[in-house]
């Protein structure tokens, strides 16, 4: 039952996140009906599923929210933006009901959301003098006389699993049922032998006729709640009612298999002439649409399961894969040992495609833990979207490159630093209105988030087009806090590198948007945690544009690979600057730890001395020249073997107490390799 | 890397460490590796001796016998690498330790282990959970969880 309760926190996430994104949609385009629709949806489940799972008051939130969305949804009224501000802000009360055992707050606030609903359902409707609410109008009303009915085929194919949901398809045939005459016959194609039967399974289908007054978006209504578990077809057969002329019927089913299209016959053609009514020829349209659209799908998959294109996996399982997939190249690797000593062309040969095959399983693995940005770009529209609203600023964002994948880890961590850069921007950057159009500049505002990939790097740019940084007021701040001296000469560029100090903010009144106590430096920080950099350019009253480069994955770098002693070590190509190769005798001599290279004095430390390996130094000894802080620095060691991609696996929480070695990494023999921190290693040991 | 304490057993592991009989809770073993080798830290204390590839992640190995207090193990046909899980702060966490030989799985009931006989035998009292005889031998039933837990390994300046 846990893990059901898991499973569904999980789902709910999602519910929320689809909530928002079709929110936002439907503020530039309220009639989407799609959205609309999707929204209905996502509240009727959160009802359903929320009361199963015990989460008690979500349910009963939902239902009001449900009312609401079905005024839309029936096309009674209109979305407004007012009832999208609501429903947006209802969705971040929701997200704090998600508890099973509710306090009196969270019932107070469910309370409070229940009549703030009602008190929106009847603004919409008093607005336009409908009483009633609750009352779901259709476009056909059924007082229509009997002629006018259509006789439409429905296919109805339950999704093995839909009786887990609890829905039992038995209701929807009957609630077609209720609405015309019905030919209705069952299929038991699928049903398996007695003894392979699992009685959880759905395994029947159905496939009927029915005449009726109703349209077809009645009809699909229906089944509105099973469309992710079940494959509905729908198609009119005549405009006329023809449930008894068993002729037509099989004609229609004829046509259909042998995957012809359906043409009605003249008569009906003739019958909706006569209509000659606007309404008439619009849903034959309508009907028309839907045979062309489905004709495609019904010519390969008309039984067919339908094809899913993404699957949910714990990203647990993906780490074990990764896991599984190092440990095959090591053990291939030592199958390559074993075959080159033995010489049998047939082996050798199949070793070869062995590890052909291994290395794209491993790019492969590696891809599948990379997410597109575009997963989380829809808290940048809804913090732009709060924003905008609570700063009265009118703002549009652009993003460019969202498809660009990155580690799942990375993004996480990415989120809150580029969320505080935004607000940064729509609160410092952006003017408002009055200011905008005093500056001749367009009157609403413009945030550009633009993510690409530059080698084993991606790189993130927020650009706003705002008011940009005032270089003089940086300065005399940084003056006057104390972080520059009027003898520092800096240059611009580096003067605004300055905002991203501790304990420096130019906003002179904090707002209750930035100025949170979080500063730009905690941006930065967090960001080179992530072994990543950040840049500031801008022009004044031109942009502000924030540059972030982070590495791909979090586990794996470039680096250089090196043994000192018996052991290897790995090196980041990130602060490598240069190698020498050094003589061991010179190294001795010297005990200033000083080593003269291309004329230069540099500073050192042999690491076959301060790892204390037993092993005799070698004659020849290399100098990896790295860059520590502004300063460079040589790290002597006895060998360097060759650039190494470096899988970088924690070293466990035993090895916690010491921060020289931020990892190992398994070579291809098997062996480990131990990943330097450059930096921590210099702090140390000089 | 996934790994499991399983509780509530009273079949405990048997190896030793120089002549000694130790035991600990089946519970608390995952795996029996041969002796392969292992990656120095350079630094670290001497008990510890570094760290080994287990199936893609890394496993910090230690050496038994000088972890108590006896003389470095000196490696034999019979030597191996006992891979232990135990908590340690609240984590399930996966540390290898060297031992002289191993021995068999035996079934004791909490009554037969006795917790009076601890001290005397030089060992910090709390790394040891009781004491009881088989054969005229004693077993010496060892707290997993208090051994390591002070154990983060920080190394020399």
């Amino acid at each position: 039952m846990i893990s059901f309760v898991e499973k569904f926190k999980d789902e709910v996430g999602e519910y929320f996140e689809r909530l928002e994104s079709g929110l936002l949609l439907l503020e530039h385009d309220p009639d989407n009906q799609k959205v609309i629709d999707e929204i209905f949806r996502i509240m009727h489940s959160l009802k359903g599923s929320g009361g199963m799972f015990g989460f008690d008051l979500i349910s009963e939130v939902t239902h009001d929210l449900e009312s609401l969305y079905d005024l839309f949804r029936s096309k009674t009224q209109k979305v407004d933006s007012e009832v999208i501000t609501f429903t947006l802000n209802s969705i971040d009360s929701l997200k704090k009901l998600m508890v099973q055992e509710p306090t009196s707050d969270h019932r107070i606030m469910a309370e409070q959301m229940i009549a703030e609903t009602q008190q929106q359902i009847a603004r919409i409707t008093n607005s336009k003098y409908i009483p009633g609410s609750h009352i779901l109008l259709l476009p056909n009303s059924s007082d229509q006389p009997a002629a006018n009915q259509t006789t439409y085929f429905i296919s109805f194919v339950p999704g093995e699993n839909i009786l887990i949901n609890g829905t039992n398809p038995l209701y929807l045939v009957d609630e077609l049922n209720a609405l015309g005459e019905c030919n209705i016959q069952v299929s038991f194609d699928n049903l398996p032998h007695l003894s392979q039967i699992d009685p959880l399974k759905c395994y029947v289908s159905w496939t009927l006729f029915i005449a009726t007054v109703e349209n077809i978006e009645t009809l699909h209504d229906v089944f509105i709640f099973v469309a992710d578990n079940a494959q509905v077809q729908i198609e009119k057969v005549s405009s006329e009612n023809v449930i008894s002329n068993e002729n037509v019927l099989a004609g229609f089913l004829n046509a259909k298999f042998n995957n012809e299209h359906w043409i009605p016959n003249e008569a009906d053609v003739l019958v909706s002439e006569k209509n000659g009514k606007k309404l008439e020829l619009d849903e034959k349209a309508e009907a028309e649409l839907l045979l062309k659209s489905s004709a495609d799908s019904i010519n390969k998959t008309f039984f067919a399961q339908t094809s899913v294109d993404s699957i949910r996996v714990d990203s647990r399982k993906i780490d074990q894969y990764m896991n599984l997939v190092s440990e095959l190249i090591t053990t291939q690797s030592r199958m390559e040992l074993i075959s080159s000593r033995h010489k049998f062309p047939e082996l050798e040969q199949l070793t070869e495609t062995f590890e052909k095959l291994i290395i794209q399983l491993r790019d492969n693995a590696f891809y599948m833990s990379l997410i597109p940005i575009q997963s989380v770009s829809v808290r940048f529209k809804r913090l732009i979207h709060d924003l905008s609203k609570l700063l009265d600023k009118e703002v549009e964002l652009v993003t460019e490159g969202m498809e660009t994948e990155v580690d799942k880890n990375i993004i996480e961590k990415l989120m809150e630093p580029l969320l505080h850069i935004i607000r940064n921007s729509m609160d410092h950057g952006i003017e408002n209105r009055t200011i905008r159009l005093a500056k001749q500049k367009e009157p609403v505002g413009k945030i550009t988030i633009k993510a690409l990939l530059i080698g084993s790097y991606v790189q993130i740019e927020i650009e706003d087009d705002g008011a940009g940084l005032d270089r003089d007021r940086i300065y005399e701040k940084a003056l006057s806090s104390g972080i520059l001296s009027d003898q520092d000469k800096m240059s611009d560029e580096e003067i605004y590198q300055l905002i991203f100090e501790s304990g420096f903010s130019t906003s002179t009144l904090l707002t209750d948007v930035s100025g949170r106590g979080v500063g730009l430096d905690v941006v930065r920080k967090r960001i080179q945690e992530m072994r990543g950099s950040i840049k500031i350019s801008t022009e004044k009253d031109r942009f502000t544009r924030f540059t972030v480069n982070l590495p791909l994955s979090l586990s794996i770098i470039d680096g250089l690979l090196t043994t000192i002693g018996e052991s290897y070590f790995v090196i980041p190509s990130s602060v490598i600057r240069k190698i020498y190769t050094v003589k061991h005798e010179l190294l001795i001599k010297d005990f200033r730890k000083e080593v003269e290279l291309d004329g230069f004095q540099l500073p050192y430390i042999n690491l076959h001395e301060v790892f204390e390996s037993e092993k005799q130094v070698p004659e020849d000894q290399f100098v990896v020249v790295v860059s520590y802080g502004i300063q460079l620095f040589g790290l002597v060691v006895d060998e360097v073997l060759r650039e190494y991609q470096a899988v970088i696996k924690p070293l466990g929480s035993m090895l916690k107490g010491q921060d020289v070695f931020s990892g190992a990494s398994i070579l291809g023999t098997g062996q480990l390799a131990l990943v330097i921190d450059t930096k921590k290693l210099i702090q140390k040991y000089s | 890397m996934a790994a499991e304490i399983i509780q509530g057993l009273n079949s405990y592991f048997t190896f030793r460490l120089g002549t000694e009989l130790f035991a600990v809770n089946i519970g608390n073993v995952t795996k029996i590796l041969g002796l392969i080798e292992i990656t120095k830290v350079p630094n670290s204390p001497r008990y510890f001796k570094g760290i080994i590839n287990l199936f893609g992640d890394v496993l910090p190995v230690f050496d038994g016998r000088l972890k108590f207090g006896f003389s470095e193990t000196v490696n034999t046909r019979n030597t191996c690498i006992l891979v232990l899980v135990f908590e340690m702060n609240g984590q399930a966490v996966l540390s290898g330790i060297i031992v002289d030989s191993i021995e068999k799985v035996l079934i004791f009931e909490p009554e037969q282990i006795n917790p009076e006989l601890t001290a005397g035998n030089g060992y910090k009292s709390e790394y040891i959970h009781g004491i009881a005889t088989l054969n005229d031998e004693l077993v010496i039933f060892l707290n997993i969880d208090k051994i390591f837990s002070e154990d983060e390994i920080s190394l020399k300046i």
